[in-house]
């Protein structure tokens, strides 16, 4: 029989154990019978030398083997009853443990999708990326497509190796023009991720070159929306940037690379880019590539810096001083994210710690009022191993009813916290809850269960009568010892959690008060694709941009506006090299400045402080002199004290240019850009001097920028409006305020704050309700030793002092010991810090105080009640 | 549980001593506490009781499989037969207690002078 039958037979085997030993029984009482006995006395002889019966039939059920999970039930049936008795008890200890499993089940949800997850590719372990980076130190600059084709050619480490350059696009046939996201891939991209297409086939090679018949593969969501899902899409038209392209496949549904989905793929090698045919340009192309069995990453590196060499020997300039390296494609896509991750999940560590305190200190009180029940049970024969698990059982009843509720809060937190936090989690579309995560719950909460239970069971008291037992007061105290023990723990951790969410409060109020370097209240962006029908000519593109500019500038409620190629705080950089002497040096030695070409009026929109000389204005066209405006960084750089008016650059692309004006420097890529080192400076390059081949690629998008009279907001409508034109065949994309930009440029550390936050707030929750819990009950215990304190004479207030000072001296050594760990643990976040030390005593003496102040008042609460008392009742209380 | 007055034998012994006898064929559990005092001329006292854990235990590990049938009286009793499994148990048991009795006695016949 099995060990389950035996389980579930459970009555059946009783009897049959019971008709076994009394057949034994009756045996021989029969054959003392027949040595002469009265059947009385046999059957008494008989029991005397068959031993205690019940005794014996518990040591069969045990030689059972099965005994340990019967009892195990019985304690699961019992503790179930008892906590049903105090349901105050056990929704409080649930509520708690609901918060901390839950929690941390939501971190752990986000590390398993974004961290552990494979990437949904073909065998994506042997997938990596592949960038071209300076060899000096290292940073990545993106391929320049010559560069990809070369390298193409002369690696071996490869099975495949594809280029994909992210770009905007005008789509406008079939259907409402609107701005895309395409990506520009080279003919091996879909094999290389070993995705095969919904619908026809991907690119061939001889579509991924100059001159070929223009193809297109589409996403699953454009083939729905401007085919109808119709299976005859292929060989239909597309028309993107004014051109007609074939469409010859579609990619499935919910294909995404590197963090977004896309919807339009065209081979880069037939597109007609300046970009793409000059070596100098690093047109933000990364490539993606599949190693070959047995080749390792290392080696793969190796061999990309010997090619790197060996391009740097053939092209002195521009290659001379780049490299190629690869990386796994997984760490590509997540970057940076790792660190914080696991910052997060040390935080709800942290809170599960604290609800594991406060949960075992409900325990040692409830064991103080169970020590009757625990000793009947002792003195009817229950092993002190017995009662430590029926404790056990209990706890991690309440710990799993914990995680259960802990698992929804988890899903639902999730759910919320995907949606309404700033977007600064990579592959956060890959968070979802899996079989992996639920085994996490269970542990945890096992885990929980077993490390808040284990204390109070090892310490539960036995005895009959507490007055007779000289150790019971003892024991008592020691649990009392104990109760202060975890609520000294809970501050110090909360304290912890309340630093790391204080430096986060300060690091953003640092961060909303630098100042950009122009005014970003009142201003509208949004970027602007031109219609299809002016793409191939520059000067009807500049005609058209002129045209928008008036439209938009003449709308109500507009003060001002312009265009940019760059919009601050939008996320990208442009950067060119430039040279102080007409005789120009390669440009690796060269130094960077960040390029703006942006239409006149940019100033007075931006309201950016205008130092000296003059900003462009309608008279900067093509056939004028070269003009730039440099901002004061780029000054203070290259020219030192003297003026800079009426001086020259040598610009990268552009030439020879003559400095007209100084303006203030703004911030760029991110508000804490001048953490990483001083500003590189600027150059403004007027928008109508660009050359023809530079304008075409500026008819994919725009940055617009718009001042608005009031809110930026009431006015969208209008802008969007007169963008459109006459003919409403202008994409509009990406509208939003100034100020959202600025937002989104700092999502990470907001999240980081709501986060934190929550999580400091919860700490700080949980810890005052521990004390106050702990004082509370004290002050109930002692009722009668005040009562007859105050029938002596004692005074309310001396009674509160007494409470408080015990109270007091808690909160005293758990700050201090909080203090010294968070000291050392906010190291860990300084990272994430801007304008703010980690040692900043400003934020630490601040959550020391707010801390304290808190659990002051939790203190309060029970000892002004205790101080209250009417020493009549207090005196007869039980 | 108060110690028995008569002399328990050592756990595991009993377990073998059960086996030995149930290898005879199949056995109720009161006929093996008789024949086992009856075997070891009422020198082993088994406690009565303390054999139906071991009878349990025994059967728990596969070494004795049991069935309920008439016993000689008429009554249904649980009868004990001893399996393959057990067989070879109690081949291999019987060899480790005859290497330990042989040592015990070694040892024990040794003269004063030879521990010195």
């Amino acid at each position: 029989m099995t060990w389950w039958r035996r389980l579930f037979n459970k009555r059946a085997l009783e009897a049959q154990l019971e008709k076994e030993l009394r057949f034994h029984l009756e045996r021989q009482a029969s054959d003392y019978m027949r040595s002469g006995r009265t059947e009385k006395e046999a059957l008494r002889a008989a029991r005397i030398s068959f031993g205690a019966f019940e005794e014996v039939k518990e040591e069969c059920r045990e030689a059972r083997g099965t005994l340990w999970l019967e009892s195990t039930l019985q304690d699961l049936q019992f503790a179930v009853r008892t906590l049903r008795k105090s349901p105050g008890f056990a929704l409080a200890a649930i509520c708690t443990l609901a918060l901390g499993i839950g929690a941390n089940t939501a971190i752990f949800s986000v590390i398993n999708g974004v961290i552990l997850r494979a990437l949904p590719y073909h065998d994506p372990a042997h997938l990596v990326a592949v960038d071209e980076c300076l060899r000096r130190t290292g940073e990545p600059l993106a391929f320049s497509y010559l560069d990809f084709l070369d390298f193409q050619r002369q690696t071996r480490s490869f099975e495949t190796i594809a280029a994909a350059r992210h770009q905007g696009a005008n789509l406008t046939d079939p259907g409402e023009p609107e701005y895309v996201h395409t990506l520009q891939v080279s003919h091996g991209f879909f094999s290389v991720l070993g995705v095969n297409l919904e619908v026809g086939r991907t690119f061939r090679a001889d579509e991924d070159r100059q001159g070929a018949a223009s193809v297109v593969i589409i996403g699953h969501s454009v083939w729905q929306q401007r085919f109808g899902g119709r299976h005859d899409v292929l060989g239909q038209i597309l028309v993107l940037n004014g051109k007609a392209y074939t469409v010859v496949g579609v990619a499935p549904a919910g294909f995404r690379y590197d963090n977004g989905e896309r919807q339009i793929f065209v081979p880069i090698g037939q597109l007609d880019d300046v970009v793409l045919r000059t070596r100098e340009f690093h047109p933000g192309i990364r490539a993606v590539a599949r190693l070959k069995q047995g080749i390792t990453l290392q080696q793969a590196n190796s061999e990309a810096n010997v090619i790197g060499q060996r391009l740097a020997r053939e092209y002195p300039t521009p290659d001379g001083e780049m490299t190629f390296r690869a990386e796994p494609l997984k760490q590509y896509v997540i970057g940076d994210v790792a660190p914080t991750l696991f910052l997060l999940a040390g935080a709800v560590g942290l809170v599960l710690l604290i609800a594991c305190a406060n949960v075992a200190n409900l325990f040692l009180t409830r064991s103080l009022s169970r020590v009757r029940e625990f000793s009947v049970r002792a003195a009817l024969g229950a092993s002190r191993r017995r009662l430590i698990r029926q404790l056990l059982v209990e706890s991690l009843l309440l710990s799993f009813a914990g995680g259960a509720v802990g698992w929804i809060l988890a899903l639902q937190g999730t759910h919320w916290a995907l949606l309404h936090l700033p977007d600064w989690l990579p592959r956060s579309n890959e968070v979802s809850f899996d079989f992996r995560i639920l085994l996490f719950t269970l542990v945890i909460s096992a885990l929980t269960g077993i490390v808040f239970g284990i204390v109070p069971a090892l310490r539960q008291q036995v005895t009959l009568n507490p007055a007779l037992a000289p150790g019971a007061r003892a024991t008592t105290r020691g649990i009392l010892r104990l109760q202060s023990g975890f609520v000294i723990a809970e501050l110090a951790l909360a304290l912890i959690l309340l630093t790391g969410a204080g430096l986060m409060i300060r690091t953003l109020a640092g961060l909303w008060s630098v100042n950009p370097g122009f005014d970003q209240h009142h201003l509208l962006t949004m970027s602007v694709g031109l219609s299809p029908k002016v793409l191939q000519n520059p000067a009807l593109i500049r005609a058209d941009w002129q045209q928008i500019l008036d439209r938009v500038r003449s709308t109500p409620g507009v003060e001002g506006a312009y265009i940019d190629s760059l919009l601050p705080l939008g996320g990208d950089n442009d950067e060119v090299h430039y040279w102080t002497t007409a005789a120009t040096t390669p440009p690796k030695d060269a130094p960077i400045a960040t390029l703006y070409t942006p239409s006149p009026g940019c100033l007075e929109t931006m309201k950016i402080p205008l130092i000296a000389g003059r900003f462009f204005t309608e008279h900067d066209r093509l056939e004028s002199q070269r003009s730039i405006v440099i901002d004061q960084t780029l000054a203070h750089r290259v020219f030192g004290g003297q003026n800079p008016i009426g001086r020259t650059l040598s610009v990268q692309f552009v030439g020879i240019s003559h400095i007209v004006g100084v303006i203030g420097p703004i911030k760029q890529i991110s508000l804490d850009e001048d953490a990483n080192g001083p500003s590189q400076g600027a150059i403004y390059f007027p928008f109508f001097q660009l050359p023809d081949e530079f304008m075409r690629s500026t008819a994919s998008g725009m940055g617009l920028v718009v001042r608005t009279a009031g809110s930026p907001t009431a006015v969208i409508q209008a802008v969007k409006s007169s963008v459109l034109g006459p003919d409403r065949d202008q994409p509009v994309r990406d509208v939003a305020t100034m100020e959202q930009l600025i937002a989104d440029s700092i999502g990470r550390r907001r999240a980081m704050l709501v986060l934190l936050g929550t999580f400091a707030g919860l700490s700080l929750v949980l810890a005052s309700i521990g004390i106050y819990g702990v004082i509370s009950y004290w002050t109930v215990r002692r009722v009668q030793e005040v009562g007859v304190r105050m029938a002596l004479g004692a005074r309310p207030a001396q009674v509160l002092q007494l409470f408080l000072s015990q109270g007091l001296r808690m909160i005293a050594i758990g700050v201090a010991g909080g203090a010294a760990a968070s000291f050392v643990l906010t190291r860990l976040m300084s990272r994430l810090l801007y304008g703010v030390s980690p040692a900043d005593p400003m934020t630490h003496f601040g959550v020391v105080l707010t801390l304290a102040i808190v659990a002051s008042a939790a203190i309060y609460i029970p000892a002004r009640r205790a101080a209250r008392t009417d020493p009549m009742v207090a005196l007869r209380y039980e | 549980m108060k110690p028995s007055p008569k002399s328990d034998i050592p756990q595991g012994t009993l377990d073998l001593l059960v086996l030995k006898v149930a290898a005879l064929g199949p056995i109720h559990g009161y006929a093996i506490a008789q024949r086992l005092q009856q075997v070891s001329r009422e020198v082993l006292q088994v406690q009565q009781g303390s054999l139906y854990p071991a009878l349990h235990r025994l059967e728990n590990k596969g070494y004795l499989a049991a069935e309920w049938k008439e016993s000689e009286t008429g009554r249904e009793a649980k009868f004990y037969r001893l399996t393959a499994k057990g067989r070879a148990q109690l081949r291999s048991e019987t060899e480790n207690w005859g290497r330990l009795a042989e040592a015990v006695g070694l040892v024990l016949r040794l003269s004063e002078g030879d521990l010195s």
